[in-house]
């Protein structure tokens, strides 16, 4: 008898290592109710490419350093499993450790009482083990209005910025948090409009224009922005049609911006290079998925709960998806 | 709408004395500043609402380009965009002296946000989280951001 009821996706396997039993035991239920029984470890133990798991979701603050050195160099060799790292406290510390390794992307962000962020959690294994990685609309419930703008061209960047400082005032949050939205918003907009798009040839056609000369593009080459709000939480995302941003581009510019060095500031033609580091500075989830030469998406989400204090002792969340092209 | 760069600058006897209000972008100009050649510089920083990362890069060359014209700077009544800014970016300062910053609090019982002003130079270690009044109601305000790092980059 053929089942009414398939009961289980039982081909995605996921290795769930946690040394701490009573954090362990919540993850694993969580991870059995919405994928399946994971296998579990207290220790990162021996390692191998590829089979048998989909995914690892590692508690970073469980990892000593030799583990977590081991699953930086696994993430590097390995496209597969992914994996995750979840974290509780504020995670700042550990942020430039993480981006100069240069190959975890995957951090999910505990509130600072170690509670989890179960929506956030089982978006992030679903989207790494389906691979249907695009829509803002992942992170909120059904019954959020989206609210969306079009633009093609430099000049219109003003305007827009005008329109979403009207919308974060109609939602009555704290100034210093409706300041990161826009600030979030800006670095987006330049993003997409100067960075992203590339010819026939792959090159960028306006990574090295300067931000003051105005720029449009072709009438089929259009950015769509995407806000929405659910009192928790207000999301902002940017898609593009071109799908030339990188994961190394990323990871790079973030990686040079928290070393803190001589070179933090570019000088030369085009961007600052800051982009990535202002916009993870002002969000609590900030996302980035990819399709090469098809879409990148990024998305942007700001804890809008409480003040501005608890947005920043919350941690901050930080993925790269990239689905093949 | 990026609220366009405005510069108010006054000669007084102790130097020019300069009053930024607005947005750093990439379209902020300094030329009012620099055609000066001031050797000694106060920049009135108060007015300063957001800065994006292009106008981080302009905010750099235009303290590169008073050092090198030989210019002692005071960072005066820096907001909190600013400090925001110093925390994050290695050399915003360049060799800037900061006499003094606002610091934001917010009221838990109305809502209402209000920046204090920190003079370094009355008070060279303060206590962000001395209660302060509400202007509203008159509760006790919270400081609106993490004491231990809000002035970090007095330590770098």
């Amino acid at each position: 008898m053929s089942p009414i009821l398939q009961l289980s996706e039982a081909t995605r396997r996921v290795l769930l290592i946690d040394a701490d039993p009573k954090r362990q035991k919540h993850l694993r239920q969580i991870i059995t109710r919405v994928i399946g029984a994971p296998e579990t470890r207290e220790t990162l133990g021996a390692l191998e490419g590829g089979a048998p798991y989909n995914l690892i979701v590692a508690h970073y603050e469980g990892l000593d350093a030799g583990d977590l050195q081991r699953l930086q160099e696994f993430s590097a060799a390995h496209s597969e499993p992914k994996v995750l790292l979840l974290s509780a406290g504020t995670m700042r510390a550990g942020l430039p450790n993480m981006f100069g390794t240069k190959s975890l992307t995957n951090l999910l962000a505990t509130s600072g009482d170690d509670e989890l962020d179960v929506d956030g959690l089982i978006v992030t294994c679903q989207k790494i083990l389906r691979r249907d990685i695009f829509g803002l609309e992942k992170y909120f419930v059904w019954g959020v209005p989206t609210r969306t703008a079009r633009i093609n061209k430099s000049a219109e960047k003003d305007a827009l910025l005008a329109q979403m400082q009207e919308y974060a005032s109609q939602l009555g949050i704290p100034q210093r948090l409706a300041n990161l939205f826009e600030t979030v918003v800006d670095e987006f907009v330049t993003n997409a409009l100067y960075n992203s798009p590339v010819d026939a040839d792959g090159k960028y056609r306006y990574a090295s224009t300067s931000r003051t000369q105005r720029i449009e593009l072709e009438p089929d080459e259009v950015i769509n922005l995407k806000v929405c709000c659910d009192a928790r939480r207000l999301g902002v995302s940017i898609s593009d049609p071109f799908g030339s941003l990188t994961r190394s581009t990323i990871i790079e510019y973030l990686a040079k911006c928290f070393r803190r060095g001589d070179g933090q500031v570019d000088n030369k033609a085009g961007g600052a290079g800051l982009g990535f580091y202002q916009i993870l500075d002002a969000l609590s989830h900030f996302v980035i998925n990819i399709k090469p030469g098809s879409t990148t998406e990024m998305i942007g989400l700001i804890d809008i709960s409480g003040t501005y204090k608890d947005f920043v002792t919350k941690g901050k969340s930080f993925n790269i998806f990239v689905v093949d092209g | 709408m990026a609220n366009s760069l405005n510069v108010k600058v006054e000669k007084r006897p102790s130097g020019l004395w300069a009053e930024l209000s607005g947005d750093i972008t990439e379209d902020s100009e300094f030329n009012a500043i620099l055609s000066e050649k001031p050797l000694l510089l106060t920049l009135d920083l108060a007015g300063i609402k957001r800065i994006n990362s292009t106008g981080v890069r302009e905010w750099i060359n235009f303290m590169t380009a008073l050092r090198k014209d030989g210019a002692r700077i005071n960072f005066e009544r820096c907001s909190v965009a600013i400090v925001q800014q110093l925390n994050m970016i290695a050399n915003f300062a360049d060799r800037a002296e900061v006499h003094s910053v606002f610091a934001p609090y917010i009221c838990p019982s109305c809502d209402t946000e209000e920046a204090k002003l920190v003079d370094f130079k009355a008070n060279p270690t303060p206590d962000l989280e001395a209660p302060v009044a509400c202007p509203n109601c008159k509760e006790t305000m919270e400081f609106d951001d993490l004491p231990e790092s809000y002035l970090a980059f007095r330590q770098q």
